[in-house]
């Protein structure tokens, strides 16, 4: 079942178009990247969602409702970390988790547990002090605890990695890991290791446009170039084999790097299996051949060319 | 003015000076432990809060606090 | 509700860390002693100061006096006070994007909004009936035989007034979205009230008597039509401003 489903959404300031028939879903239990540069119109998508901005057409449900602007009924499904978030400064976290419980309309037979279990979850169990005296980390912390007090659906995060140093963005991304067994996440970055770390299925957002589509390993087998590399014992060996390659138009961008042969093609099986007659032809015997699995940076400016 | 007139006005007077002290006296207290403020301007703030009767204390708790 | 009221803690507690509702205790306090005081102590304290040669005929001051003090204090310092530290009520939480949690864990904006009313009201009935309660036991006792007469009336008709800038002021602050510019909305809306002053037809129906002719009900003047047209124009912006501010806030882009 979708958790979230986008359907040919619209919205432009002014003259400047921001989203352009946006479309797409996501399914239950799955971590979702929404992925793009700055300015592609993520923060705008995930804005409409949370209904905190009207589009000017298309529609959006979350858990099968409909989003309707102003009113923020859908949200009960719905948890929300914007990329620099902000709390009431003058509460202690925990006297904003309360509130946040309290304006959810959640309830549980135990409250305060829960609260002490989300706090411990992020490491902010034992802070008295008031949030005014809090790091960005300690807040991105607080965000994330926050956002799951209602034991969302959804749970949407905003570049959420982007402001953390490296041990902040590596427990954000173990407690996603985490989340994902009871709440589908969605989240926007454009930090494309993160994405490979954690991410099931993405969508790639471009000038306001979907660009692509599909779970990671699928984008990338549907990647139109891909890499391969052979590794021979010599040095006069590579010399053979490159030469042997240059004349298959199967083969493009080959280079040679000491006794490493390197290059890319549009058919990854059939180049092996070339490049495996070719040796043999040739009465070479390899160290290695291999395939090069393509990184989310390939797929992602391949998507967005 | 004459000593009983003086007396006549004590339970009036008394109160107001008190709910006066009360209020320098946070806004001096909540000064001396703003760590968002540098000496300079605490010494301006101080001076305001002392010598201007009961706007300066004000002003400061509503401005010179720096804190939201 | 569980949500309203959770959202109007947040707000007390708010303004009771920001030392806010510290500072209108304080104010409203000085207003209620000081008017009161300075019925009493100023003639005394001019007719000490006048040469012995130079006889002014000074009318003994009366409960009235007292009372005009305390409605011109509060007028111009009391509500100065609650509108300048209430003006940035809705800026501080636009411009940090605090609300964003609120809505997106499905708080009504309208919850949002009664809270922010409700501290708005809370904070004055609290105060003001504070103040008038203080003027009202120093004046007994120091004009001992002072009536009521008129009393309740004066006195009500401030609390209205009142009612109805703060209404102003948080729609102006639900449009604005500046810290200071509600405190001007108000500001100029009262001007506004003050040049209707000039036309006669304006001035039967201006919101204005409720807070400029407070004392002449205390000296046995009769209540006329004038004042139930006032009092009926002010209920009604009243409730225009709170119901064009919810609805105006329900269609706020908020992020």
């Amino acid at each position: 079942m979708a958790v979230l489903e986008i359907s040919q959404l619209k919205k432009s300031f002014g003259k400047q178009t921001v989203l352009d028939d946006v479309s797409f879903s996501v399914e239950k239990g799955s971590v979702f990247g929404f992925i793009g540069k700055n300015g592609a119109g993520k923060t705008t998508t995930m804005n409409i969602v949370l209904g905190l901005l009207r589009a000017e057409s298309g529609e959006v449900k979350v858990n099968g409702e409909t989003v309707i602007y102003g009113d923020t009924k859908t949200n009960r499904f719905v948890g929300y970390l914007p990329d620099v978030p902000e709390f009431y400064s003058f509460l202690t976290a925990r006297e904003y988790m309360q509130l946040s419980l309290d304006v959810s309309g959640t309830t549980y037979p135990n409250g305060d547990q829960k609260i002490t279990d989300l706090l411990a979850m992020v490491g902010l169990e034992d802070s008295k002090k008031r949030i005014s005296n809090y790091s960005r980390g300690m807040k991105q912390r607080l965000g994330i605890a926050q956002a799951l007090i209602n034991d969302p659906v959804l749970l949407i995060c905003d570049e959420p990695t982007s402001a953390l140093d490296p041990i902040g963005r590596k427990q954000l991304l173990s407690v996603l890991e985490k989340v994902k067994e009871k709440t589908t996440v969605v989240f926007s970055t454009h930090i494309l290791s993160d994405v490979e770390a954690v991410c099931d299925e993405v969508a790639i957002l471009d000038k306001g446009k979907i660009v692509t589509q599909g779970s990671v390993s699928e984008l990338k087998g549907r990647l139109s170039s891909k890499r391969w590399s052979v590794t021979l014992e010599t040095l006069a060996d590579a010399e053979k084999v490159k030469e042997a390659l240059a004349h298959n138009p199967l083969f493009s961008n080959i280079s040679q790097k000491d006794s490493i042969v390197e290059g890319e093609t549009t058919e990854g099986r059939q180049a092996i299996r070339s490049i495996m007659e070719i040796l043999t032809r040739l009465a070479i015997v390899p160290e290695k051949i291999e395939r090069i699995e393509p990184t989310m940076e390939e797929v992602f400016l391949e998507a967005i060319k | 003015m004459a000593l009983p007139d003086i007396m006549a006005y004590l339970p009036i007077i008394i109160p107001l000076l008190i709910l006066q002290v009360t209020l320098m006296i946070t806004a001096l207290l909540h000064l001396v432990k703003n760590e968002r403020l540098d000496r300079n301007n605490k010494i301006v703030w101080a001076l305001v809060i002392i010598f201007v009767n009961l706007i300066g204390p004000i002003l400061y708790l509503i401005f010179g606090r720096k804190e939201d | 509700m569980r949500g309203t009221l959770a959202f109007l803690k947040k707000e007390l507690i708010e303004h009771t860390r920001n030392y806010k509702l510290f500072i209108f205790f304080i104010v409203f306090a000085i207003i209620g002693i000081l008017s009161p005081l300075s019925a009493k102590f100023l003639p005394e304290l001019l007719e000490s100061l006048m040469d012995e040669n130079i006889t002014i005929i000074l009318q003994e001051p009366t409960h009235v006096d007292s009372w005009v003090q305390f409605f011109s204090n509060v007028n111009q310092m009391g509500l100065v006070v609650m509108i300048l530290v209430f003006s940035p009520l809705m800026a501080r939480e636009y411009e940090k994007g605090t609300l964003v949690h609120m809505v997106t864990k499905g708080l009504p904006r309208l919850s949002i909004y009664s809270a922010k009313l409700a501290m708005l009201y809370l904070s004055w009935t609290l105060f003001y009936w504070m103040s008038a309660l203080i003027t009202l036991g120093y004046t007994y006792y120091y004009f001992p035989d002072s009536s009521t007469e008129g009393l309740l009336l004066a006195t009500v008709s401030m609390y209205i007034f009142g009612l109805m800038l703060l209404a102003l002021l948080l729609l102006s602050a639900v449009i604005l979205e500046t810290t200071f510019a509600p405190l001007l909305a108000v500001g100029g809306f009262v001007g506004l009230l003050f040049l209707g002053e000039l036309v006669p037809v304006i001035q039967e129906w201006s919101p204005l008597q409720l807070n400029s002719r407070n004392a002449q009900w205390l000296t046995g003047l009769e209540p006329g039509r004038e004042i139930i047209q006032s009092f009926a124009v002010t209920g009604i912006l009243t409730v225009f401003f709170i119901a064009a501010g919810a609805a105006l806030f329900r269609k706020k882009a908020i992020n």
